[in-house]
Order: C-alpha cells, then structure tokens, then sequence
C-alpha cells in the first residue's frame, strides 16, 4: 500500500444568510426558529500541496441574491497561507452558485467535476425554473470555457486525486455533486459539502429542499456514512454554522472563521447528531 | 388524418476546398479535389417555416472556409425573415451548424439531450473534438438553456405532425436527423449523419467521428426513415445537390434550392 500522507483539512466561512429553519427541511420540520446558512470552501494541506474544495461566489452574485459575502472564497485560502494563483487542484463539489462562482481567481488550477454535473447544468433539467435557480449561468459558462481551454478534469463516479484524496459521486443535491474523501491523522475525513447541507438533514433524515433525486440524497446519507468507515463525526456538512464551534480555530487570528476539521472536535457530537435525548 | 406536407428547401452559405482524404474514414490511394459547401435547410408548411441548424455567423473565422452570406441573409433571400422564425432544429452543435444564434432572436431550439452533454463534457477536451465545436456557439447555447429557449430531446421527437428528429449519433453523440413528409413521400435532412452522398454510397464515413459504428447505423437508419429511398436522403456537405435540384426561382440559382 502506498503511503498516504495525512492531510490538514480546514472549513473556511466566506458569507451567510440569515433564513428560517424551517427552509432548511423538504418535509416540515416540527420546529421554526431563526437560522442561518453559513457558506464554506475548503483546503486541504497534505503531501507538499494544496487543494482547495469550490470556490463559492463572489460579489455579483452575492449582490443578486442578497447574500453576506464576508470575504472572497480565494481570499479565504489566502488567509490559509496559500496563493490562489499556485493552486494546481480545486475540485468542484458541483457547480451550484455558492460553489463554482471564483473561478478566475485561480488562474493555474486544474478543476475536478463530475460528468454528470456539467451534464446536469446544461440541459434539460435548468428548463425548470426550481432546478435551474440555484445555478448562475455566468459560472455555468465560465466552466464551459475551461473545459474548451482543458482545464477540466471530468470524473465519472470517483476518482482519486493524490494518495488518500479522492472524490465519489453522491448524487442527489443536483445530479452529479460529489464528495470528498481525505486521510488524516484521525482517519478518513468526508467532506459532504452538499451532499449533507446541515447536521439534522442527514440526522432526521430529512433532506434539504432544494433536491433533485431525493431517493439518491437519501441513500448518499449512508453513502457518506460508509465514505467515513460508518463514523459519522467524521461526515462534515456543507453549510452548517455548528461546523465552527465544534472543530478548533485554525489560529487565534482565524476564530469564528476558519476551524481545523483533522483535530479532535471541542463540541458536542452527541448533540449534533441526536444521539443524546 | 393525413399529414400535413412541407416544401424543403436547402440555402448555401458557405463553401470550401476539400479532397477525398479528408472526405473519408478509411482512405483509398488517389487523393482527389472534393469540394464542400455548407447549407442551412427550410421547412414551410402550413402557414409556418422551421429552419434547421445555424450554420456560422462573422464571430467564426477560420480561413479556408468561405463565408457567402450568413445564414440569416440566405433565408432572407429564400423570404424567410430569421427574426420571425420561432422553431429551428439544430441537428447537432458544431460551429457550422450551430453559429448564429443572434441572428434567430425570438427562436426556440430543439437539440438532443446528449448533444449539449457532448459539447460541454470530457471529450471536448482532445483536440480532435474540439475543432469542430467553437466555444462562443456553445456558450450561446448553454445561456439559451437558461432563457427557456431550449427545447431537448432525448431520442426521438415531434417537432409537428409531419417532422421528427431522430438521434442517430456517430459524427458528434447527440447527431440528430430531421424526417420531412413531402409530396414526394418522406424526405431526410441526414445534416452530417452522411456529408457526401458517396459518403453513403461507398459506406465510407466522413472522418469527424465520435463513434464509428453509430456513423455506420446512421446511414442505415436515415436510408429507413426515407422508406428505403436513397434519392429522399439529403447529405449535410454535398455540392452536388446544387446540381441534382432546382433553384425555386432564377434569382436563387447557387444560392438556393427546392429538395422535394
């Protein structure tokens, strides 16, 4: 078995949205409540590089949408300490706007996508309004060009990326959202992003509204449970605001922005995932 | 209930020096001087004209190919006015079918499904694929997607009583052709299912191809959907359908013709 090194995974919050819970669920959830929608991308240090996971949207969008953009997604892995400019690798979970929107700020890099993603955002399906909602044909075509420029890496189920990084199609979310799976020092780390939206989607179950297979988002639960050898700690949702208290800061300078998801949580797990009455 | 019929009518736009080594897949020894011409194709009927395909516009420049008029102004002159045109069939997305999109503004489009999927997914990559898509037509595209200004089809499909389209793949993956009811019986737009007739004749396929064995079964299946008739088949690139058809009026001759 070949080495695999051991990645240092961070969640780094670049906006929110302040909504009510109740958006959050496709069958009524018995409780309403003021919440908020946190919006992450990630990076991942192992192996003498760095990869980034999405790149979110930037201030266009933002403004369209009338969402809080805190800071821009390459601006967040520069205050990782590393150069948008030098990244070789971002994998796109799928092309939803709050994923797929900074693109140009990573002149160098080689971009990860599922077949049925791009597949997904082009055709028959964005004739529907509800579906297509969530995309921002800008984004769209800014991929586009890059698969004409081969700057696109297409995977079609999964792929491995370096050792013990790889991505695995979940489905669901959109047709083809993938998930990321990464080795570190506490074992395999998944990144759901939006494969699980918020801890008490995949705990109820009950899946997040904006869907498009619920069948496939039901089964990417457990799909994600196996990703993570049936450790669902181990399971990081895509947008939960918990995510930044129960993992450590990043630094000191980085509280209440970026968490280090490889260390040992500091909050409650139980709590998260139900398991406490 | 009888199905309406429809006048077709095939406008040259374009046209280009080519020879037989770059006409077929599987190549004989003598090279020889082959000329292409590039059509966009009218449907009338019943009070209304389908147009299939875009062919390319000005924003395209790629030398050899000769530009004679835009689409836009070969349908002018045949007195279909582009901007009136509410249904074109694209048979497939390359840049000489798939082009002037600007030129058509109040359009809807019917593509196949796994076309767009073709032009916006992993092959587009090689260069070889590549060259036949221009990524400015495919943007267009994915944008009309989202203008509600595309109609997809996954297979085959009505368009009217009378017109269907009918995946066939091979030259690009989502290849469609058009199926016409004529006085003369059911006529074929195969577009570049086959470009040349002896493309069809020979069984020899013109070599931009994704998938030789769908080319092959393409010939096959356009020679069906014309009812065994090989004269009710009208390839995508042929010169010599300037020839074998008649312009619709004197002032049309070389740029238009009637195909039924």
């Amino acid at each position: 078995m070949v080495d695999m090194p051991e990645y240092e995974v961070y969640a780094i919050k670049y906006g929110d949205h302040k909504r009510m819970r109740q958006e959050n669920f496709l069958f009524k959830d018995p409780h309403d409540e003021a919440s908020s929608i946190d919006f992450f991308i990630w990076v991942l240090q192992g192996g003498g590089k760095t990869y980034v996971v999405d790149v979110g949207f930037e201030y266009r969008e933002a403004e369209t949408r009338g969402r809080s953009l805190h800071r821009l997604p390459s601006e967040a892995v520069r205050m990782m300490g590393a150069d948008p400019g030098k990244i070789d690798d971002v994998i796109i979970t799928h092309l939803h706007y709050d994923h797929a929107g900074d693109l140009e700020s990573f002149p160098n890099a080689r971009f990860y996508l599922q077949d049925r993603e791009m597949a997904y955002a082009t055709g028959r399906c964005m004739c529907h309004a509800p579906l297509r909602h969530p995309y921002a044909v800008d984004y769209v075509v800014n991929m586009v060009r890059l698969v004409y420029d081969d700057r696109v890496q297409y995977v079609d189920g999964e792929m491995q990326i370096a050792p013990g990084l790889s991505v695995h199609h979940i489905g669901g979310h959109t047709d083809g959202v993938q998930s990321v799976r990464v080795w570190t020092r506490k074992g395999w780390l998944v990144l759901a992003s939006d494969a699980n939206h918020f801890y008490d989607n995949m705990a109820i179950p009950n899946p997040f509204p904006i869907v498009y297979n619920v069948g496939d988002m039901l089964d990417g639960y457990e799909k994600l449970r196996g990703l993570a050898d049936g450790n669902e700690d181990k399971v990081i949702p895509g947008h939960d605001p918990q995510v930044l208290g129960l993992f450590p800061a990043a630094s000191s300078e980085l509280e209440g922005i970026a968490v280090a998801l490889h260390e040992d949580p500091v909050g409650d797990m139980n709590k998260v995932w139900r398991r406490t009455k | 209930m009888t199905l309406p019929t429809y006048e077709v009518y095939a406008v040259k736009y374009a046209e280009r020096a080519s020879s037989s080594h770059s006409t077929f897949v599987f190549k004989d020894p003598h090279d020889a001087p082959m000329d292409m011409d590039y059509f966009v194709w009218a449907i009338s009927g019943g009070g209304r004209t389908y147009t299939v395909d875009l062919g390319f516009d000005r924003r395209y420049e790629r030398g050899a190919r000769n530009l004679l008029r835009t689409p836009a102004e070969g349908l002018d002159l045949l007195g279909v006015n582009p901007a009136s045109v509410e249904e074109v069939i694209v048979t497939h997305m390359h840049y000489d079918h798939a082009g002037s999109m600007p030129d058509f503004p109040n359009a809807k489009f019917h593509l196949q499904d796994t076309e767009m999927s073709f032009a916006t997914g992993r092959y587009l990559k090689h260069k070889a694929f590549r060259f036949g898509n221009f990524v400015e037509y495919t943007v267009d595209f994915v944008r009309a997607v989202y203008d509600d200004r595309v109609i997809f089809t996954d297979g085959a499909g009505e368009i009217a009583p009378g017109i269907t389209v009918h995946r066939v793949g091979g030259h690009t993956h989502g290849m469609q052709i058009v199926r016409v009811n004529t006085r003369g019986g059911w006529l074929v737009l195969a577009s570049d299912a086959i470009h040349m007739y002896v493309n069809m004749e020979r069984q020899n396929p013109y070599p931009a191809v994704f998938n030789v064995h769908e080319m092959l079964e393409g010939s096959r299946t356009a020679l069906k959907l014309a009812n065994g008739n090989a004269n009710m088949i009208i390839p995508g690139h042929d010169p010599i359908k300037m020839q074998r058809y008649s312009a619709p009026t004197a002032k049309l001759d070389g740029i238009a013709v009637r195909l039924d």
